[in-house]
């Protein structure tokens, strides 16, 4: 009886409960609420966090760690805005302080999971594939990741940008071009003489 | 894709943009799994924490009392003869009123004299007989407790016996005539002959609960006292950064990750009253600290050493370091892997580094501790100041990056740093609380959390502060 009380509990959950609602129960501490939060949003924020981590399994560590602020610092959205810009930029803030720790080391670029997502995504495919992208955003040096993610996803201006990652605008502007041609000789199997 | 980023690069942009953002693959299940453990842990830890908190509180409290306590009580067992007092009373004649021979006609005359009655909670009047019984009560405790100790009276048991050998006591006030209260007007007057007291423990009525009898090794109440400590370094909060020195363009930006360090020296103690001691010694505090710099590089910030050499060029830099301990001079060289890269001169990179910093300071430290307790358990106080100069820090550095692809650093060469600093001097204050235990006369041991705090110092703005867990031997001389 209970059991069944509890699922039609969480069908109305899942079914009726709006932004507001949603992150006030949230709020409240409701772990129903906070899968009901997270299966909401995991799927985008998954992608997020997979275009700023080196690997799947970081990006996995990400999105824990993001929701985990979510949920904590929930109580800092009054609903201005939309809830899903602002988990995002919550993820974000977690995948750009990924970044400045992997700042802090040698940039290594892994050749044989190259070759392995290039036989993987023969020539020919669409260049423009989501997944091939991401894979080779991950084997990008982590500031070229955050400057290319900030300013062509993110649409952040080189001022934004230069603020977030604490460089200057000149820096951020040479690191953009710098990322593009890296990306881009990246996908067309140049950058595997690295 | 080269085709499209050639013509229209914006155009290459939206498409990215519109492929990127609209990704979202499916998440593994198993990372909410994690969440959800994070977030009960986190839920369960924060009651637990204060639980643990006040366990500790109430911890040290009970460990205080008991050290004290337990040293009160030795202190109190410690055999000693008594003299006969001085203030023994003369013996008084007996009031004129005659004394009931025994204890059943004292308790018959209160309850014929005393208009009290005394009711049970069921409001059954309660028997004479009890009533009697309930006054010799303690009467009769009060005779068996002589008795198990050499005085000698009349018992209660046996009504009517004479006093013998009495020791004279007595309260003359309750006996003026006059007194309307014929219950107090008729105590007995018992006398009791205490026998002349000796030596030895005193008597307990519950032997049972007293903890075992520990012995207790003799302290020493004055002299001077050799130790040894050693003990690891936490630092709590570091010095703050200070400004770069003007003329210094250049200048790296620092984060500490982790401090910490050891602590080995010795002390020489003057214990100039029992439970007070002065101390004053060396120690020699090695600590390791993990930092990050960061760099905004411009080629024609650094000198190029060699121009000619058509090979790898190496570069140097001179920066102004900000250091925890002040700033200091120095050098960065730079060797270019690919000579035939160019860069040009005004464009900035960043350069990152990961750096360990070894520094050993030397301190002399002059405190005042305050011992608690008499057992072999104390607990020590300590309170002073101390006077601290460093004498030597070497600065290496563990890895580097750079974001900068067409100067090509070789990723395994790592720049030569040099670091020159000035000798630093400060002044701390020093608070501890810790718990000593005597092993013998001669031989103590120690265990102590210090705080240490910067005052004053020489070179750096900020305030440090440290906890040194201080483990110390005292041998008395």
């Amino acid at each position: 009886m209970s059991k069944l009380k509890n699922k039609r509990d969480a069908d109305q959950a899942r079914g009726g409960a709006d932004e507001a609602s949603l992150a006030a129960a949230c709020r409240r501490g409701e772990r129903r609420a906070q899968r009901e939060l997270y299966e909401r949003y995991k799927d985008p924020m998954y992608g997020l966090c997979l275009r700023f981590a080196d690997t799947p399994e970081d990006a996995e560590d990400l999105l824990q760690e993001g929701f985990i602020r979510v949920f904590r610092d929930i109580g800092t959205f009054r609903g201005s805005g939309s809830l899903e810009g602002w988990i995002r930029r919550v993820v974000l803030h977690t995948g750009l302080q990924y970044i400045r720790k992997r700042q802090n080391e040698l940039p290594m670029v892994d050749i044989a999971a190259l070759e392995h997502l290039l036989a993987e995504n023969p020539i020919g495919d669409d260049p423009y594939e989501p997944g091939r992208l991401v894979k080779a955003l991950q084997q990008m040096p982590p500031g070229f990741r955050a400057v290319l993610n900030l300013y062509v996803v993110e649409e952040q201006s080189h001022e934004e940008i230069a603020r977030e990652l604490g460089i200057a605008v000149g820096t951020s502007k040479s690191q953009l071009q710098r990322a593009k041609a890296f990306l881009r000789r990246l996908l067309d199997k140049t950058m595997l003489l690295l | 894709m080269n085709e499209l980023y050639d013509e229209e690069p914006e155009l290459h942009d939206e498409l990215l943009r519109d492929r990127l953002r609209t990704y979202a693959p499916p998440a593994p299940d198993r990372v909410w799994n994690r969440v959800a453990a994070r977030l009960t842990e986190q839920e369960e830890t924060r009651p637990m924490l204060f639980c643990w908190i006040i366990v500790a509180v109430l911890s040290l409290l009970w460990l205080g009392h008991s050290a004290y306590s337990t040293g009160y009580e030795r202190q109190a067992a410690v055999p000693t003869r008594q003299q006969p007092s001085p203030f023994s009373t003369p013996e008084l004649p007996l009031p004129a009123t005659p004394t009931p021979a025994g204890n059943a006609d004292f308790t018959s005359g209160i309850a014929e004299n005393s208009t009290v009655t005394t009711q049970k909670p069921s409001g059954q009047l309660r028997s004479k007989a009890a009533q009697r019984q309930n006054f010799a009560e303690p009467a009769r405790m009060i005779d068996a407790f002589a008795a198990a100790h050499n005085a000698t009276g009349p018992s209660h048991a046996e009504p009517g016996a004479a006093p013998v050998d009495l020791l004279p006591v007595s309260t003359p006030a309750i006996h003026s005539e006059g007194n309307q209260n014929q219950a107090i007007d008729r105590l007995p007057l018992r006398q009791y002959t205490l026998q002349p007291l000796t030596a030895g423990p005193l008597p307990t009525a519950f032997p049972a609960l007293l903890p075992p009898a520990v012995p207790v090794p003799a302290r020493r109440q004055r002299g001077f006292e050799l130790g040894l400590g050693i003990g690891p370094i936490w630092t709590i909060r570091n010095e703050a950064p200070e400004a770069p020195a003007p003329g210094h363009n250049l200048v790296f930006l620092e984060k500490i990750h982790t401090s910490s360090g050891t602590q080995l020296g010795i002390s020489l103690a003057y214990r100039f009253a029992k439970r007070w001691r002065i101390e004053s010694g060396l120690w020699r505090q090695s600590s390791l600290q993990h930092t990050s710099h960061s760099a905004q590089l411009r080629l024609m910030d650094g000198v190029c050493l060699n121009p000619q050499d058509p090979g790898i060029k190496t570069y140097e830099f001179q920066y102004d370091l900000l250091t925890t301990s002040g700033p200091s001079d120095v050098t960065v060289r730079i060797a270019q892997v690919d000579p035939h890269v160019s860069m040009p001169a005004d464009e900035p990179f960043t350069l990152y580094m990961s750096t360990t910093r070894r520094s050993v300071d030397w301190t002399i430290p002059l405190t005042v501790q305050r011992l608690i307790g008499n057992g072999p358990w104390q607990l020590a106080l300590r309170a002073g100041s101390a006077g601290s100069m460093r004498s030597r820090t070497v600065l290496s550095v563990d890895h580097f990056t750079e974001q900068c692809i067409d100067l090509c650093f070789a990723s395994n060469h790592t720049p030569v740093m040099e670091a020159r600093q000035e000798r630093a001097f400060a002044v701390q204050y020093l608070a501890g609380a810790g718990l000593g235990y005597q092993l013998s006369p001669r031989l103590s041991v120690q265990l102590e959390p210090v705080l240490s705090g910067t005052l004053w110092s020489s070179t750096a703005s900020g305030r440090p502060l440290r906890v040194i867990l201080n483990a110390q031997t005292n041998y008395a001389f």
